[in-house]
């Protein structure tokens, strides 16, 4: 089930598939910025810190990553079940 | 001759440069900014028996774009400077994301030698690298330091010597095939020589890198890239950015498979353990507030007790100066007009701000800042900024000049306009000064506090007004979360350096000169008219003309006002001359009315005059009015 990041409960894991209103050609920096912190589409993260409102914090490529909750909700995962 | 070498230390924030530098260069060294540029670069030097090296340290970074000035001047230093040797300090415990940064160095074909540093984490992490394995990688140097302990450093610098009297090595890594026949493709159509390889050239342009396009200005050449690019954006469907991105961290990965070898399983990361307290919806505020309760604390006990010691030592030297055989007049412009004003800088503001920063700099270094802009994100974003812009307003505590500089941090012009506003309005040591020397000194510590809550429900409502009407909208916090460290003096002391170096070279020449020019006004006793200037607002303030006056030399700093109230009346016992309600009123207005000339003289050099002085008249006039209502409001209670 799709879910924007800022859903996922902490401890749970997710897969990025895409970014809200993104499409081909000129794409917003901050999403340019996420993905060089490793926030790239494929890719698995851990959800450590998600209190409902606030920012969240994530385990990416081996660190630690908060994010605001606008950016976060703009940030479409796939819930991974374990 | 000694031969002449100069050696860059690029790398993430956090990774240890800084720690490498001042081990390195044993604190000799000049902290300056970059030429047109408003980043701090660093920069020291080493004597051996034949070589002069000279060190420099560039700003933390995650990438070479143009995202920040600080990713632009790094990559402007190792093009035009042409550094011997580029140091890239990794750190080891998070490898991953620091192989995507060394990649896009290695980009350039620049000398490398790479420090993984902090590897006694990465060995507590239960990991190893295979260092030799990544030197065939890399083509390059690879070192295991810590820095903290002083371990290998002397090494690392010998490598680096060596390396940069070595040829350079012409071989580099390749991307997937799709990607590299085009990046093949441009390189081999980029005539001229830009300081780096054209390989590097040739990747920037596929990244539609504005900054280099401007340099290459060659429409054939930006033709060419058009179609190469979008070719590459047919194939995967995605921005070529994005492509190049995915292709940086496929190649780390590929690495990461090589040499990075798990020897046990990883204890319980005691960071994030730390964090379930510290970052806790309810324990984190409360953590939060008493570390900064207890930082003021410190800071007042501390800077009282070092401005008293200061204050007496200059009052010993001022009774020598005064008898000293000259004319009264010279002396008493030379003594007011000028050493009065180093007094300031030196002797009351000083004592405040340099616990206050070197505090700052020890949670700074520690990790915890990051946690503060965690916990302050939620609220923050109400006034349109994101919780990283706590820190500058956390800093203007201290002084506001440093602190609109350290709104740097943010990445975004407006963020940074609403950040330095705000942070113009919090009460700065200078001001906590008239406060407790004036409202708390006579009313008692209530009407203090009480002064505090009315300009913190100011500023909130100033924020929530900028939020909607500058133009643009908020951007989200996007941050790296450190893992909690000891501190290293050597870098706090350098931290907080940077921070006084502002208010001394920027602030404190100001000051002095317009103290001059003020003290020059009394000589020459023009005093009596610009009372009758002020009589009006005096009038509306419900204020006496004479205490109006002395509001005058607060635009110079504001604790002056204090001083020359107690000038003007030939006392320090205030409620003799003015009423309870005066000196809350007073106090409230001399805390908003408007920002000190150093202050202004810095919101000029950051954003340009008209914005400085719309800030000012904006902040003149509200301050007014609210006064005004404090003084009808105040007539009924």
């Amino acid at each position: 089930m799709k879910k924007t990041l800022s859903q996922i409960e902490a401890g749970r894991k997710a897969i990025i598939v895409d970014f809200a209103a993104h499409g081909r050609g000129s794409i917003p920096h901050y999403i340019i910025r996420l993905q060089e912190m490793g926030i790239l589409k494929g890719e698995k993260v851990l959800m450590i810190r998600n209190a409902g409102i606030g920012p969240i914090e994530v385990a990416v490529k081996g660190t630690h990553l908060a994010l605001g909750r606008g950016i976060a909700s703009k940030i479409i995962v796939e819930e991974v079940k374990e | 001759m000694k031969k002449q070498i100069t050696i860059a230390l690029a790398g993430n924030a956090n990774v240890g440069k800084s720690v490498i530098f001042n081990q390195l260069t044993g604190g000799n060294q000049i902290i300056g900014n970059w030429p047109g540029k408003t980043v701090e670069v660093a920069y020291g030097s080493i004597e051996t028996k034949d070589v002069t090296a000279k060190v420099v340290d560039l700003p933390g970074i995650y990438s070479l774009s143009t995202y920040s000035e600080e990713e632009l001047v790094t990559r402007q230093f190792i093009m035009e400077e042409k550094p011997d040797v580029v140091i890239v300090v990794v750190d080891a415990a998070h490898f991953y994301r620091n192989l995507f940064f060394l990649l896009q160095i290695l980009e350039i074909q620049t000398k490398v030698v790479v420090a993984l540093n902090q590897y006694d984490i990465l060995e507590k992490d239960g990991y190893e690298i295979d260092t030799e394995k990544l030197e065939q990688i890399l083509h390059a140097k690879v070192i295991k330091t810590i820095a903290t302990k002083n371990v290998n450093l002397k090494g690392l610098f010998e490598v680096a010597l060596k390396v940069a009297q070595n040829e350079i090595n012409g071989s580099y890594l390749k991307y997937g095939k799709e990607v590299e026949e085009r990046i093949e493709k441009l390189t081999a159509h980029i005539q001229g020589d830009f300081g780096v390889s054209k390989r590097f050239f040739a990747i920037k342009l596929l990244e539609r890198d504005s900054e280099v396009e401007k340099l290459m200005n060659d429409e054939n050449i930006i033709k060419l890239r058009d179609e190469l690019a979008k070719e590459l954006e047919d194939l995967h469907g995605e921005n070529t950015q994005t492509i190049i991105i995915q292709e940086r961290y496929a190649l780390a990965e590929r690495i990461i498979e090589k040499v990075l070898i798990k020897k046990k399983k990883a204890l319980l990361d005691l960071s994030t353990k730390i964090d379930n307290v510290l970052l806790n919806p309810f324990f984190g505020f409360v953590f939060l507030f008493l570390i900064l309760l207890f930082m003021f604390f410190v800071v007042f006990k501390l800077g009282s007790f070092l401005s008293d010691y200061l204050d007496s030592f200059f009052e010993t030297f001022k009774t020598s100066f005064m008898s000293l055989n000259m004319p009264q007049y010279v002396k008493t412009f030379l003594w007011d007009g000028i050493v009065e004003g180093v007094i300031a800088a030196f002797g009351i503001v000083l004592p405040y701000i340099a616990p206050f920063y070197f505090l700052l700099a020890f949670l700074e270094d520690s990790g915890y800042l990051a946690r503060i802009a965690f916990l302050t994100d939620v609220f923050m974003h109400r006034l349109g900024i994101h919780g990283k812009a706590f820190i500058p307003l956390i800093e203007s505590f201290g002084c506001s000049v440093p602190a609109i500089m350290g709104t740097r941090v943010l990445e975004r012009k407006r963020d940074r306009i609403i950040t330095s506003i705000l942070a113009t309005l919090i009460p700065c040591s200078a001001r906590s000064v008239i406060v407790f020397g004036l409202v708390a000194a006579f009313l008692g510590p209530l009407y203090a506090v009480g002064i505090y809550v009315l300009d913190f429900i100011f500023i909130f409502v100033v924020g929530l007004f900028l939020n909607r009407y500058i133009k643009g909208s908020a951007t989200g916090l996007i941050m790296d979360m450190p893992r909690y460290r000891k501190p290293v003096l050597k870098v706090i002391l350098k931290q907080t350096w940077i921070r006084l170096k502002e208010f001394f070279t920027f602030a404190t020449p100001i000051i002095v000169v317009t103290n001059a020019i003020m003290e020059g006004l009394i000589l020459l006793n023009l005093l009596p008219y610009l009372e009758i200037l002020v009589k009006p607002l005096a009038i509306f303030l419900g204020l006496p003309a004479l205490a109006t006056l002395t509001l005058i030399f607060g635009v110079l700093r504001k604790e002056l006002t204090l001083i020359m109230l107690a000038t003007f009346y030939h006392t320090s016992n205030f409620l003799l001359v003015l009423t309870p309600k005066q000196i809350f009123i007073y106090g409230f207005v001399t805390m908003i009315y408007i920002p000190c000339i150093a202050t202004i003289a810095m919101l000029k050099r950051e954003f340009g005059t008209t914005t400085a002085l719309l800030i000012t008249i904006f902040e003149f006039i509200v301050a007014v009015i609210l006064g005004g209502i404090l003084n009808v409001v105040l007539r009924f209670i």
